[in-house]
């Protein structure tokens, strides 16, 4: 298996931009799209001639000789596409989050057999919060003690149309939106959460929640703190903010940088201030269409599809973040602190 | 010496803090009228803009103050406005977003287009239309060139669609009347595709800067590639957002040997005449 045959399934900003990435890179090869707007998919016709282009995902998998499919279309549409994909043995790369809840993650990970997959939580591929990780790892600081996160972005400030603000497609607001990042990166830099006591609120959107406030706790008794929403002013861009509290010095850590006061000399920092700027950290991609984490996913999960590793956010690790965002939910609904209840894993 | 803009829209690549300082800072267009003027007074001979509102503010001030002499270099299509809209209220309100704004006779010319685009089927008159009603809220103003956007340039390059870019280079300078550029963070990649093509682009704007930041495949391929290229290039990524020395950068991109010039997202006049001493090598 040299080079792989990828199928695109939904042809909106995310679709297209995995279609390029998968297009470019010399391990893969884009092989088909399936969009069902019609005048994209006829766009797309006209366009990519080397390219096939169907109006129904079902025909696509049964048509095409696809080694992985990558699914980038809103989440109430995941379960049966993921669910089909793998019915029919491919890798399967799906757009955050894996579903809807974390009943249907178990549905989807019963599916899997050999089959590699993924969540496209991109933060993991940024510098920054890599870097953070390693030096979580390394020790250097000593073990965390405690932390802070934010996630915000100015982007709802009036009553908004869309399936992102539509609890029947969408699963629920910023949480599952954008907060499903954080609980991506917390999950993946201090292990499984155990319990969370939140609550929430609506401002501008009539279904969903606007603005989440957590305290969690993990299974190491470590404790923090997570604010979302995407009602503050001052964010263009998402961002998510973590300072973590160590024994020996605090991390600040955005996707722009990430700043180290030590009071230790360690084999990742020195004594006194650190500044690293993800200019500095960043590493070159292949080709970068949309920010290098995109790339530097798509490539990670076809090389432990050709190499035969795990890759970093499969879907039962993924299910985990749908397992906390119903215990966000679940706690802001009856205003008492929730244990997370984890999918089983197959 | 070309102006960024960046600085003025809210854009920072250090942090969101310093974004938003900036942004209330520049919310206020005289004061981006007194940045682009210390710059054409350090000898900046052009400025990048995009079809931002704030811009658009700031050109009008620009047109009545009419005391200094600015090439424009605009780049199109703003994504980020349109990422915004799309998640807000889908390709239906950016379209009708893009209508309102436009007069009747460039809608007109837009839709006829298109239409006839659609019906050979045919899409890429839809887009270059929608491109064209975005040029044409800046017909008043001395375009230097239209510069495509990054991610516009390297989607079609990723997909194999470098004929695009040779009828948007093609459309840009018969039905415009403007010369196209090209952003990319691809830039060997870019080189390649356009090589042999019966059109060239005016300018390509690519990262350059001593660490390599944004310089894809790697910092060497970008070298290599710079060394072949015949045509003209811009710099921008010089600074890394500050991350990076000006003098460090400077010292290497006089190195380069095809770089005619240099975009700097100044927003000083101090940053700006610190900029040009170091990058004409007169510090």
């Amino acid at each position: 298996m040299g080079s792989l045959n990828v199928g695109i399934v939904g042809a909106g900003k995310m679709g297209l931009l995995h279609a390029g990435i998968f297009n470019s890179v010399t391990n893969s090869r884009l092989i088909s799209i399936a969009e069902k707007g019609p005048l994209v998919c006829r766009a797309l016709r006209g366009l990519l001639p080397s390219v096939r282009v169907y109006d129904d995902y079902s025909e696509m998998l049964d048509n095409e000789n696809l080694d992985v499919v990558a699914i980038c279309t809103p989440v109430f549409l995941h379960k049966s596409m993921v669910e089909s994909a793998l019915e029919r043995r491919k890798h399967v790369l799906v757009e955050k989050p894996l579903a809807m809840d974390a009943l249907q993650c178990q549905s989807i990970i019963e599916r899997i057999e050999n089959q590699k997959t993924m969540v496209a939580y991109c933060r993991r591929f940024m510098p920054t919060y890599q870097h953070l990780k390693q030096i979580i790892d390394s020790g250097d600081l000593g073990p965390p003690s405690s932390y802070i996160a934010h996630l915000f972005v100015s982007q709802v400030f009036g009553k908004l149309g869309g399936w992102q603000y539509d609890v029947g497609r969408s699963g629920g607001g910023v949480v599952m939106d954008l907060g499903c990042h954080a609980i991506d990166i917390l999950l993946y830099l201090f292990g499984d959460l155990v319990s969370v006591n939140s609550r929430g609120f609506s401002l501008y959107s009539n279904a969903v929640e606007d603005f989440v406030s957590s305290d969690l706790e993990s299974t190491d008794n470590l404790r923090g703190h997570m604010d979302l929403s995407w009602s503050v002013k001052g964010f263009r861009l998402p961002e998510l903010k973590l300072v973590v509290n160590f024994e020996n010095g605090v991390i600040t850590a955005t996707e722009k940088y990430i700043d180290i006061i030590s009071k230790v000399d360690g084999s990742l920092v020195s004594k006194g201030r650190n500044l690293r700027s993800k200019q500095e950290l960043a590493v070159s991609v292949p080709i970068d269409i949309g920010g290098p984490e995109y790339t530097l996913e798509d490539v990670h999960f076809l090389d432990c599809i050709l190499n035969d590793r795990e890759p970093l956010c499969n879907f039962y690790e993924s299910s985990k973040t749908n397992a906390v965002i119903d215990a966000v939910y679940s706690s802001m609904s009856t205003g008492q602190s929730r244990i997370v209840e984890y999918p089983r894993r197959r | 010496m070309i102006l960024g803009h960046n600085q003025f829209i809210g854009v920072d690549h250090r942090s969101e803090e310093r974004a938003w300082d900036k942004s209330v800072h520049f919310s206020n267009p005289s004061r981006i009228l007194e940045v682009a003027q210390a710059a054409s007074e350090s000898g900046y001979r052009g400025m990048v803009i995009e079809p931002h509102p704030r811009m658009l503010d700031f050109l009008k001030l620009y047109h009545r103050h009419g005391t200094f002499k600015m090439r424009f270099y605009l780049q199109v299509p703003y994504v980020q406005g349109y990422v915004q809209r799309m998640g807000q209220s889908g390709i239906k309100g950016l379209i009708w977003d893009l209508m309102i704004k436009s007069s009747p006779s460039e809608l007109v010319n837009a839709c006829l287009r298109s239409g006839i685009g659609i019906l050979r089927n045919e899409y890429l008159p839809l887009a270059l239309s929608g491109l064209a009603l975005e040029v044409s809220h800046f017909k008043d103003y001395e375009i230097e060139s239209v510069l495509l956007h990054n991610v516009a340039t390297d989607l079609l390059l990723s997909l194999g669609l470098q004929d695009c870019l040779d009828d948007y280079i093609h459309f840009s300078h018969d039905v415009l009347g403007i010369r196209a550029g090209l952003v990319t963070l691809n830039f060997p990649l870019l080189a390649s595709a356009l090589s042999g093509k019966s059109s060239s682009p005016s300018v390509i704007v690519t990262p350059i800067n001593p660490v390599g930041f944004d310089m894809n495949p790697s910092k060497d391929a970008v070298e290599r590639a710079l060394q072949e290229y015949r045509g003209e290039i811009m710099a921008m990524n010089v600074l890394g957002g500050g991350a990076f020395s000006v003098s460090e950068s400077a010292s290497y991109l006089r190195s380069l040997p095809r770089v005619q010039s240099v975009l700097i997202g100044a927003s000083t006049k101090e940053h700006l005449v610190e900029c040009a001493n170091s990058f004409r090598g007169e510090s």
